[in-house]
């Protein structure tokens, strides 16, 4: 990619600002170092011809519960072929801790079992040595089940991985199903560590530097406030960039985004501040030559990247039906759009921009009483009606000087 | 930075009889809205005993989802002070704000932003209400940000609720009901 050799350092890094629990879930996953587990009962296809067809009645007769789609049926261990059956019932489970806290018992279950214990660590392994019922009392209703052994408990993942990484390390309990294409998929990626690439963060950098550039000419007019740029990311077009106006025209609550909205606002016949404008749009009012080519090469990357990064693409496209959409029904609302904003916006413009229903909101640096990070987290509050996702951190040091 | 934290308050009992005088002539904006197809939310900015601005909603109308009836009403009060001579930072540390529904989570920041002392409303706004029911942005510590306002709750609220029922029953030909019954 060519343009990745042209932006190859950036000095910042966009960092997702999560929900308290998302954070939580995070440091927890973290500590625990490995995942939530949820006991069930498994056993060991005795006769390998018959796995299908196995798979097949247990699929249709006890299907994996909604929340649990990410497990694999059937996993491979020891040469032998393992099939999850039903989850384990809530006395299970008592029996699961019983067997853990006497080491007696599990060396004779161990010895019953005849499977040795390669990793002490491995849940999945001491949930093997405990006392299962047998397989007609798991299922009265089912008399074929031949080719199925006895029944035993294993500790599986209750969530699905969030990472191939994930995916790979949490197989020594059971082997998961790991889907790229979440809801939230750059917050997914950027809280298992996963990094932006450099041509997503090259198409940022630039609409950021016209918000930089807007801040920096409000100051000029004796202001102090942010530069706010909005654009539609299906087709890249900018469709507002605003610079706080509070000093200029005497009215506090001018701030950058409040001017931004109303200038989209404008776009589509409305509008309610007769009198203020928004800056050019222009790229050459922005950044002159070198930034069009910026605009273009980071457009055309896109594409080329979309083979890339599947998960990118699925995104693209949903931003432009969601753009689409937008411009049918609901023209009036910044549905589907991005942010760029030089500071964290306060109280009242991060609430401006939930009721505008933006997508994503990426800003410089936090300050005090910022409501997408620092006193609230706005964007992410399950009462609301309207979530987004929140980057903080991009070009968070020419914001500052801004 | 010292604020003293104000408890959210809803006490009909504190409600004057003139208080309740300027929140009856706030139904009428709301009214108002509701013959434009707005969502009906009407409020009054009240200073020095006259009505110095009055807003409802406009949100259909400018396109714009932040045009709620008291950023309509803040904007008309800076046009009153120009008109009149007046320091508009001065005016609206004397103004007390009427207004049919709890002022969501924006319109609280904006009142916070501008110094206003003193909210009384009819009835909560538990999607966005930024004055206890969601947030409490009127009464919580907020570095930077202007001054906590005490509020008064509660007086002509079963009047407010049952506007906005019947508003959300019907269709508003101005916005695809979907988004509509996310607004205020
Ligand atoms: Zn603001
Ligand atoms: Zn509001």
């Amino acid at each position: 990619m060519e343009s990745d050799a042209h932006n190859s350092s950036f000095t910042w890094n966009a960092i997702p600002v999560l929900s308290l629990e998302e954070e939580m879930e995070l440091l927890e996953d973290k500590l625990r170092d490995g995942p939530p587990l949820v006991v069930f009962f498994a056993a060991t296809i005795l006769d390998k011809r018959q796995t299908s067809h196995l798979s097949q009645i247990l699929s249709a007769t006890k299907p994996l519960p909604e929340s649990l789609r990410h497990l694999k049926r059937v996993r491979s261990c020891f040469n032998r072929l393992d099939i999850l059956l039903c989850p384990a019932k809530d006395h299970d489970r008592v029996d699961v801790v019983k067997g853990d806290e006497n080491p007696e018992l599990s060396k004779q279950m161990c010895r019953s079992n005849g499977e040795a214990v390669i990793d002490s660590e491995n849940v999945a392994q001491r949930a093997d040595l405990v006392q299962a019922p047998s397989l007609a009392e798991i299922f009265k209703d089912l008399a074929d089940l031949n080719g199925l052994g006895d029944p035993f408990l294993v500790s599986v993942p209750s969530k699905a991985p969030k990472s191939q990484k994930d995916q790979q390390s949490w197989a020594r309990y059971w082997p998961c199903i790991y889907h790229s294409k979440q809801k939230n998929v750059d917050t997914e990626e950027h809280i298992t560590g996963g990094i932006m690439s450099e041509t997503e963060k090259a198409r940022i950098g630039t609409y950021m530097l016209k918000a930089v550039k807007a801040a920096q000419r409000s100051q000029v007019k004796g202001c102090c406030g942010a530069g706010t740029v909005i654009v539609d990311p299906g087709n890249g077009q900018v469709l507002a960039v605003a610079s706080e106006r509070t000093n200029e025209t005497g009215n506090p609550l001018l701030h950058a985004c409040m001017v931004a909205i109303d200038l989209v606002a404008k776009r589509q016949g409305g509008g309610a501040y007769l009198g203020v404008t928004g800056e050019d749009i222009d790229e050459s009012d922005v950044g002159g030559e070198p930034l069009i080519g910026m605009v273009d090469q980071t457009l055309s990357c896109q594409t080329s990247a979309e083979s890339v990064k599947p998960h990118l693409t699925s995104k693209k496209r949903k931003s432009a039906e969601e753009s689409k959409k937008t411009e049918e029904k609901a023209s009036y609302l910044c549905t589907g759009y991005d942010v760029f904003v030089t500071q964290e916006p306060c109280v009242m413009c991060s609430m401006a921009l939930l009721h505008s229903r933006v997508s994503r909101v990426y800003y410089g640096c936090s300050r005090p009483g910022g409501a997408l990070g620092t006193s609230y987290r706005l964007h992410c509050k399950n009462d609301l009606n309207h979530r987004f996702v929140v980057y903080r951190g991009v070009m968070e040091e020419e914001c500052q000087n801004c | 930075m010292v604020m003293e934290n104000i408890e959210h308050v809803e006490n009909v009992t504190e409600i004057t009889e003139e208080m309740k005088g300027w929140i009856d002539k706030a139904f009428h904006k709301a009214q108002n809205a509701y013959d434009n197809g707005e969502v009906p939310v009407g409020c009054l900015m009240v200073y020095d005993k006259q009505i110095v601005g009055q807003g409802r909603n406009e949100v259909n109308e400018t396109k714009n989802a932040t045009r709620h009836a008291e950023m309509v009403a803040i904007d008309q009060v800076e046009e009153w002070c120009q008109k009149n001579g007046k320091e508009s930072s001065k005016v609206f540390e004397d103004t007390i704000l009427y207004v049919t529904v709890e002022p969501c989570i924006m319109c609280a920041g904006a009142l916070r932003l501008l110094n206003i002392p003193l909210v009384v409303y009819g009835c909560k706004n538990e999607r966005f209400g930024g004055c206890g029911s969601v947030l409490n942005i009127a009464g919580d510590d907020i570095p930077n940000y202007g001054s906590p306002f005490k509020c008064l709750a509660g007086y002509q609220a079963e009047n407010a609720v049952e506007m906005l029922k019947t508003f959300y029953k019907q269709e508003n030909p101005n916005a695809p009901r979907s988004k509509v019954r996310k607004k205020e």
